[in-house]
Order: C-alpha cells, then structure tokens, then sequence
C-alpha cells in the first residue's frame, strides 16, 4: 500500500512525575500470602462449562491468565463430579443466589498463616465462582461485538476469570491505574472483530513480584484503546482513549460501526492517545511504533502508514500517552476510517505474544 | 488547589454517570453502590456502631466440603438513622475468617470485621447467610477519629447528589486486621501441623511447652502495596494522594438525613442472630451456563483487501506485523 511521509511522532510526557502506586497485597505475619508452588490446577465443573464453547472459554481465560512473565501457571482439569468450597481442590463453576453476596463473580480463598517453631503462611485454596443468574450475561468467546461497552451486552467470562484468577495468587484489587485488578470488563485488548482479555503490566509485575521470572524469559510489549479514568472505591475505573486536537481539547464525536469515532478534518493534526505496556521480563528501549489508516477495524501493517515514533518501556508502570498525527488531505469526506497503532511494528522484539501489538480508534472525515 | 480537587471529583463523577461501572464483586451498576439513596431504600436498619464482640465459629459444609468459617459481630449500636434497632446491641455474621486451626478464609467482596471497629451500616437483613448489609461490603463506612472511609479505607471526600465520592490512600490503622492466634489444642487438629510434630518428632507436650511460651499471641494480617513508581502526572489520579481529607461523620449524617426523608419504603424489623445457633451456610449450587443472547450488529461487508488483509492476519498467527 501507498505510504505517505511519514510524521516524526512527538511522543509527549506529560507532567512532572509522581508516586503511583500498584498492586496490592495481603501479607501474614510479615510474609506476602501466596502458594508454596508455582503451578497449580483449577477444576471446571462439566455442568458449567459443558465441551465445547463454555469448557473453550474457560480454558482460553486460563491460557490468557499464564501469559504472563511470571514462574507460575495455572493448569485447567474438567470436574465431572462435584464442587465445594473448602475441599483442597481450586475449583470454578456458576452458580446462583446468596453464595455469592451479590457479585457477577466471586473468589473464594483460603489460606494458612500460623507459627510453629517458625511462621507458615501460604494459599491453600481459590475457588471461583461466576453468577449464572439474572441479571448477568456472559459470553466464552471472543467476539468483540457481543461485549458491553462495545454494541453487546454480555460479560466477558475471560476478563472476569482472570480477575478472579488474580484473587488466586494473592492479589487484591488496584485503584491507582488501568489493570485487570480493577474493572476487569474494561481491560481487554481489541484488534478489528477480536477482543482478547489480559492480565496487563500491573499483574505481571505482580506475578513476578510474587513467585519469581520465569526463564527463558516472557517478553510482551502491548498497546491498547483503554485507560485509567479514576478510581472507585477499591476499583479502578477504566474509559476508552481519545483523540484530541493540538489544543488539548476533545475531538467531536461520531457513532463508527457502533463505536466512539472522532470527526476530523483531512489535514488536520490530532492528538491521538492510546496505552501501552510492557507485560513481559525485561526493559525495551527505541521501541519502534507505526500509526495507520485503515478502512476498517483491523489493523495491521498492510494499512497506510502515517507516523512513527520511538520509546521506551519498562515493566513498572502503565503508560497512556499521546502522538501528534496529520490526517492525511486524500481520505474521502464523509467516510469512516480507523486510527491505528502497532507497537514494535518493525518486529524487533521477540515476544511470546504478537497478537495484541495493534488497536485502533475510529474517525469519521468530516 | 481546593478549587481544583473539586473540579476533578466533579469531572469524574461526570464520566462516571455517562457510563455505569461493573466491578468483580459490585451490584450491577457501581454506581449504586455509592448511592445513599440506594443504600437507604434497600435497608432496614442505619445505624452507627462500634464491634464490641467478635468470635469466629466454623459452619459445616455441604457433603464433601470443608467447615466455612464465618465471623460473628455484635455491634454497641451508638445511633440509630434508620429502622428499629433490636436493643442496644445488634449480632450478625459474615462468611469469612479464621477457623481457629491456622487457617482462614477470604470471600471477595465480603468485608471482614474486627473488635474495635466503628461503622455506620446499612443493614438489609441478618437472614442473610454470607452477609447482612445492602451490597454487602459497600453497605459499610468506616469511620476513625469522626472522620468517614469507605469500606476500602478510601477516604469519603464528598457527596454529590447523595453518590458518595470516595478516593485516596486508606491510613494504615484500615489497612490492619488482627486475631487471636489459634489455641494449641486447636491447631493440632490441623493435619498440616500434625504433620510437622511428626516429621520434627517432637512430643505434644513440647510442643504444646513451646507453643504457649513462644507463639505470638495474635496474628495481624496487613495489605501491602508495590513500591511507588514514577510515573507522568497525566497517569496519576491525584486524589490517591494520601493528604485527601475525609469528610467528618457529622457531615455524612447530616447529608443522609436528607435522603432518610425522602424514602418511601417503610423499613422492616431487622433481629439480632442467635450467636450459638447452628450456622447454614449459603447453599451451594452449580449452574448451567445461559446461551448469550446480544445480537451483534451487521457488518459491513469487506472488501476484497480487507478480507485479503484478514487472511493474511490469521495466516499470520494474529501478528498484525505482516510478512512482505
């Protein structure tokens, strides 16, 4: 495809620096709780996730889970028999009523902190539990279009399981940045019609805070249309980035295919804002970052290329920033187009996941 | 600087009505969960008290479960804002805590309670088996030195349109949970323990000798946070900051006495539990999954590019960097 010049990309930071402060976690007399060993398994009910889409969902949230830069892993068994809090089995089912206080989900834990001739604290248990009752919808797939804040309306069970996954390890809910120990429907990477849950920078560094690097080591660098908003509660809130013009003001806004698009003039330059992160083991420097137009949703490095830029990531914080871009003057007035980003879109690192490399926020040509 | 703070809670309360918000273990709307209103229409009981009486008992599971321990609390009730208190003292119970053996159990979203503690609560119902308060742990403001915090520890900031606007760093006192260390007796029923006496090859009486004289007494339990980072002001909300001051229990009051008068729904008796009865715990279910029912809208359909550039994504192992 025909490429413009491209914009040298003004990677702007914004502010002075500050303390932000991240994951969170119990610990016992004086020792984070965790488990003792590095992999554990969790037992699906065969009534809640039957074969096929649900026991696939279900296995894909487990497989999301262990993409990350840590030592441990979950594993996933099918329990055709039954379930129960409290039975040396880390399980995960649906279930309704009182069992679960209220919430779309929930984690029970249990663990060990005692002394005897030294301390002993350790996890002994999660089991998780997701409401199948009214008024919560879930979907096991994939699809982007099914999922609330997009033009659905179901819960993504990959999102929520990894939440309470999180729980699992010993980690608490997050307030101070965008992270899947927040609002977990919210933390999701998006690539044309596919969205895939995550467990993000913060729980990485968690992870690895918690047992240790794994080797050879896991290298992810990500980017994506979501970022912190504020917090509530123990909860942070999440809101998707935006596209602002060079005075810092937001752009007008358009219905795109069911999404938040922006108007915008050819010509014109944008301020576009999108969040990105380093889910692996070590610090990237000169990361290399592509900005496209696409005629649709997908975004890859087939699309017009319209800028770049260069930065660096490290594993310690998550970073929503924004690049000045020129819409390019030959876009057809009047017609939708989508504002792409791929990070590393040179291939320079060597990841383990390549997948959520790219996202894109749509426009609208006024 | 003042003006400002409330420029930002007012621009992100804004942002909060424009969407509602879900977390793992909120109501549906998160937004309900910080709505006096809310609160107030769903309970029978307000009031402000302190947790004179704490004692943790295990239920029994169902077949193949092991006990569930639950806590058991009787508040001192100070004030009454709602409802009928059943006497100056009301006991509930939550699931969740230690089973006196050396272990414990954690339900999300649950709060756990210790002596000492002083609440304003909005009870739903001590029926309840996993929790008495309306949306369960949002249901509880916590309360030190007549200033207010949420359930998190997060300092109650203001309150617009009786939604409770809480933020910030918890002080350390809310962030501490402590309880009695198990009884030796008790801890030896714990096969884990047993266990070790064994492989140690020590005498019960040793160890029991040992136990008393060294053991701490309680066992504290404190939520810790990563190390702080510097990070781009524009990525730090900065009513986490831990100066954020909490508005003073005077104020909270005052405010719900508005939305008191103007509930409709006339409160129901709310009883004390028996702390020595037998505790049902909830049941336990295993559900079928419902079909997802949202329907998606139409497509547009791809041109010959896209679906060209769509293929070659798949071929390409979902790497949107494709090969020349």
């Amino acid at each position: 495809m025909k490429t413009l010049t491209a914009i040298a990309a003004c990677i702007a930071l914004l502010g002075t620096s500050e303390s932000a402060f991240a994951f969170r976690y119990n610990t016992c007399l004086g020792h984070a709780i965790k488990f003792d060993s590095n992999s554990q398994t969790v037992n699906a009910s065969t009534v809640s996730f039957p074969s096929g889409y649900w026991q696939n969902g279900i296995q894909d949230t487990v497989n999301k889970f262990n993409r990350n830069p840590s030592n441990f892993r979950y594993g996933l068994a099918m329990d055709s028999g039954g379930v129960g809090r409290n039975n040396g089995q880390n399980e995960v089912w649906g279930g309704t009523g009182s069992i679960l206080a209220g919430a779309p989900a929930i984690a029970y834990t249990y663990w060990t902190c005692y002394w005897l001739f030294g301390d002993h604290v350790h996890m002994d248990e999660a089991d998780v539990i997701f409401d199948y009752g009214s008024p919560w919808q879930w979907t096991a797939d994939t699809v982007k279009s099914s999922l609330i804040r997009y033009t659905g309306s179901l819960r993504a069970i990959q999102t929520t399981g990894a939440h309470e996954f999180g729980h699992g390890l010993g980690l608490l809910h997050v307030n101070s940045e965008y992270n899947i120990m927040g609002n977990d429907f919210e933390h999701i990477h998006v690539n044309g019609s596919t969205a895939t849950a995550y467990t993000g920078e913060d729980a990485a560094d968690a992870t690895v805070f918690l047992y240790g690097a794994r080797s050879p080591a896991w290298e992810d660098v990500a980017v994506v249309h979501w970022k912190y908003s504020g917090a509530s509660g123990e909860y942070s809130d999440h809101t998707k980035t935006v596209i602002y013009d060079t005075s810092g003001a937001v752009l007008p806004t358009v219905n795109v295919a069911g999404e938040t698009g922006y108007r915008v003039n050819r010509g014109q330059t944008v301020r576009t804002e999108f969040t990105y992160e380093n889910n692996g083991a070590n610090f990237h420097s000169g990361i290399q970052t592509g900005y496209y137009i696409s005629t649709n949703d997908l975004i890859t490095t087939s699309d017009r290329k319209i800028g770049s830029g260069s930065f660096n990531l490290s594993r310690d914080n998550v970073f929503t920033t924004t690049v000045d871009l020129v819409i390019p003057r030959d876009l057809v007035s009047g017609r939708d187009y989508w504002l792409g980003v791929i990070i590393d879109d040179n291939g320079a690192i060597r990841e383990s996941v390549e997948s959520n490399n790219a996202t894109y926020t749509p426009i609208h040509i006024n | 600087m003042r003006d400002r703070r409330w420029l930002v809670i007012l621009s992100a309360l804004a942002a909060a009505c424009a969407s509602p918000m879900v977390s793992a273990h909120s109501p549906m709307d998160n937004k309900q969960a910080h709505d006096l209103a809310q609160l107030v229409d769903r309970s029978n009981l307000v009031f402000v008290g302190q947790a004179r009486k704490v004692v943790y008992r295990n239920a029994r599971g169902e077949k193949g479960e092991g006990p569930i321990p639950y806590t058991i609390v009787t508040y001192g009730i100070e004030r009454v804002l709602r409802g009928k208190a059943p006497g100056g003292e009301i006991t509930m119970r939550f699931v969740g805590g230690p089973d006196g053996r050396g272990r414990f159990l954690t339900v999300s979203g649950v709060p756990v309670v210790q002596e000492g503690d002083r609440d304003l609560l909005f009870v739903a119902s001590t029926e309840d088996p996993s929790c008495p308060l309306v949306f369960c742990e949002y249901g509880r403001y916590r309360i030190l030195n007549e200033d207010v915090f949420d359930t998190h520890g997060s300092p109650v900031l203001a309150i617009d349109k009786a939604v409770v606007i809480s933020r910030g760093a918890p002080p350390r006192e809310l962030q501490r949970l402590r309880f009695p260390a198990p009884q030796f007796n008790e801890l030896l029923q714990n096969p884990e323990v047993a266990a070790q006496l064994k492989a140690q090859n020590m005498s019960e009486d040793d160890a029991r000798r040992r136990y008393e004289a060294e053991a701490p007494k309680v066992i504290e339990v404190e939520v810790l946070q990563d190390v702080p980072v510097a990070a781009p002001a524009a990525q730090v909300d900065s009513r986490t900051t831990p100066d954020a001051r909490s508005l003073p229990l005077s104020q909270l009051t005052s405010e719900l006495q508005v939305v008191l008068r103007r509930s409709k729904r006339k409160p129901m008796d709310v009883r004390s539990i028996d702390p020595d009865a037998e505790i049902v715990p909830a049941r336990l279910t295993v559900a079928e999954p419902q079909q997802p029912q949202s329907r998606s809208p139409a497509r547009r359909p791809a041109s010959e590019a896209e679906a060209a550039e769509s293929r070659a994504f798949e071929q390409n192992e979902y790497n949107p960097v494709l090969r020349k």
